[in-house]
């Protein structure tokens, strides 16, 4: 992986962290308005930032040449977000556990963030996307080799063949349908 | 990879792509340059050996590469630390749904774990170091002709750990073999020859030699014929001592199976003594 690629890699995976953070803000009632009454406006703010990256996120990975292509074992296609929501989910629960805006909690933060950069470069999974209309499929290949397949296309249930994929990483890829 | 797996340096879209396609470039093989696989045949410069392969010879050497065409996202991209496991570099061509393939052989040398170099800087010589490369010599060690079926190659020695079924075309001895059949005392085996500094050719050769089972060592006349035979070449300089072939270097076991294939000759006309490169008979 180049450089370019590697740092977009970590871009990508440090906007899917941006969710933790909202949370963690707003569980901890940090305004950003000086006003104290537009706290909810904050908290708007807070909430919008990860969809808005979540938009930004796949403009930036349509940047990424469409090198690479899928031969499909059998439409052996399944939708995964059921299996990567309640990891995420796991994550979410330990912002919102963590005592106030302190060292403890920065430090804390700074390491799920470490360890969410460093998952990211096998497998990518960002909740805003789901929100802002994308779909993850586990697809399996006819080297029964299995990827993530980031896609718009929704019920993908059966195709043999997908060209002009995008790496994410080598283990996952984003597809439009053209 | 060396472990049989394989992965992707450069993606269709990127531009090193293009500089690699322009040195890297497919042979065009006409019907004389080519010519069926024979280990003891001498390729001209500009012939290529070949082997046809059936569906099932296709499907074991070379779709293996193939599928990265068709499905590269089964494949990592490559990365630094994977440059010293690298066996081969590959490039796939599709004209009308045939895929053709070139192979340039990595040979462990051409790993380059840190390098040191003297060169011009914008205020004279500078000094650079360059670390974890691989040197790529760009020369077409094999060349797969998907409308053909054929497998073109110059060199066998250079491309059989490529396609490891590649072994039935070309059998060479085994390490069990080579010893049983230096431990005949027909042969006078110094203690300081290295068995394996033997050539593929010579490990073929002595194969041929075991396979056929034409030569019955134990004979005493059948020894004696090939010691008369070697001795009326006697510029081939085969060493023997006490009507034993003597064996120091691997060149002087290549030199005993050439005498062993019957390889030396008179020429009829011009009554030249030479050494045939091939075995083949021809009638």
């Amino acid at each position: 992986m180049t450089l370019q690629k590697s740092l977009l890699v970590h871009l990508l995976s440090l906007f899917s962290f941006t969710g933790f953070v909202a949370l963690f803000l707003i569980k901890n009632k940090v305004t950003i308005l000086p006003c104290p009454t537009s706290s909810a406006w904050s908290y708007i703010i807070y909430l919008l930032i990860p969809l808005l990256l979540a938009l930004l996120s796949i403009w930036l990975i349509k940047k990424i040449p469409t090198d690479d292509s899928l031969e499909i074992d059998g439409n052996d296609i399944v939708p995964v977000e059921g299996n990567l929501i309640p990891a995420y989910i796991g994550m979410f629960v330990i912002s919102l556990s963590l005592p106030g805006m302190s060292i403890e909690s920065f430090m804390i933060m700074l390491l799920l963030l470490a360890i969410w950069l460093n998952i990211g470069s096998v497998s990518y999974f960002n909740p805003f996307l789901s929100i802002i209309g994308y779909r993850f499929y586990a697809v399996r290949s006819v080297n029964k080799k299995s990827i993530t397949l980031i896609t718009a296309k929704k019920d993908l249930k059966q195709a043999s063949k997908l060209e002009n994929l995008i790496r994410v990483n080598n283990y996952t890829f984003f597809w439009s349908e053209k | 990879m060396k472990d049989g797996s394989s992965a992707i340096f450069f993606g269709d879209s990127d531009s090193s792509l293009k500089t690699i396609s322009e040195m890297f470039e497919f042979p065009k093989i006409e019907d004389c340059q080519e010519r069926e696989f024979q280990i003891d045949y001498a390729l001209g410069t500009d012939e290529w050996f070949f082997i046809s392969l059936n569906e099932d010879e296709r499907k074991e050497m070379i779709d293996g590469y193939l599928l990265v065409a068709s499905s590269s996202a089964d494949y990592n991209k490559v990365t630094p630390n994977q440059y010293n496991e690298l066996l081969t570099f590959y490039l796939i061509r599709e004209k009308d749904k045939v895929r053709d393939v070139i192979f340039n052989r990595i040979f462990d040398k051409f790993y380059i774990k840190s390098k040191t170099f003297i060169g011009r800087g914008i205020s004279g010589p500078k000094i650079k170091t360059e670390t974890n490369f691989v040197e790529f010599n760009h020369s077409v060690d094999a060349f797969w002709d998907g409308v053909k079926n054929k497998l073109y190659f110059k060199k066998y020695s250079t491309i059989k750990p490529l396609f490891p079924s590649i072994d039935k075309y070309y059998r060479s001895a085994t390490k069990e073999e080579i010893e049983s059949f230096l431990e005949n005392d027909f042969f006078l085996v110094s203690a300081a020859f290295n068995k394996s500094k033997l050539g593929e050719r010579a490990l073929h050769n002595i194969a041929i030699i075991l396979d056929s089972k034409e030569i019955d060592f134990s004979d005493v006349d059948v020894r004696k014929s090939y010691i008369t035979y070697a001795n009326e070449f006697k510029a081939f300089d085969v060493s023997i001592e006490n009507g034993q072939f003597k064996v120091e270097k691997a060149r002087d076991l290549t030199k005993i199976l050439s005498v062993l294939q019957e390889r030396l000759y008179v020429a009829p006309i011009t009554k030249e003594k030479r050494v045939a490169s091939s075995t083949s008979p021809i009638g």
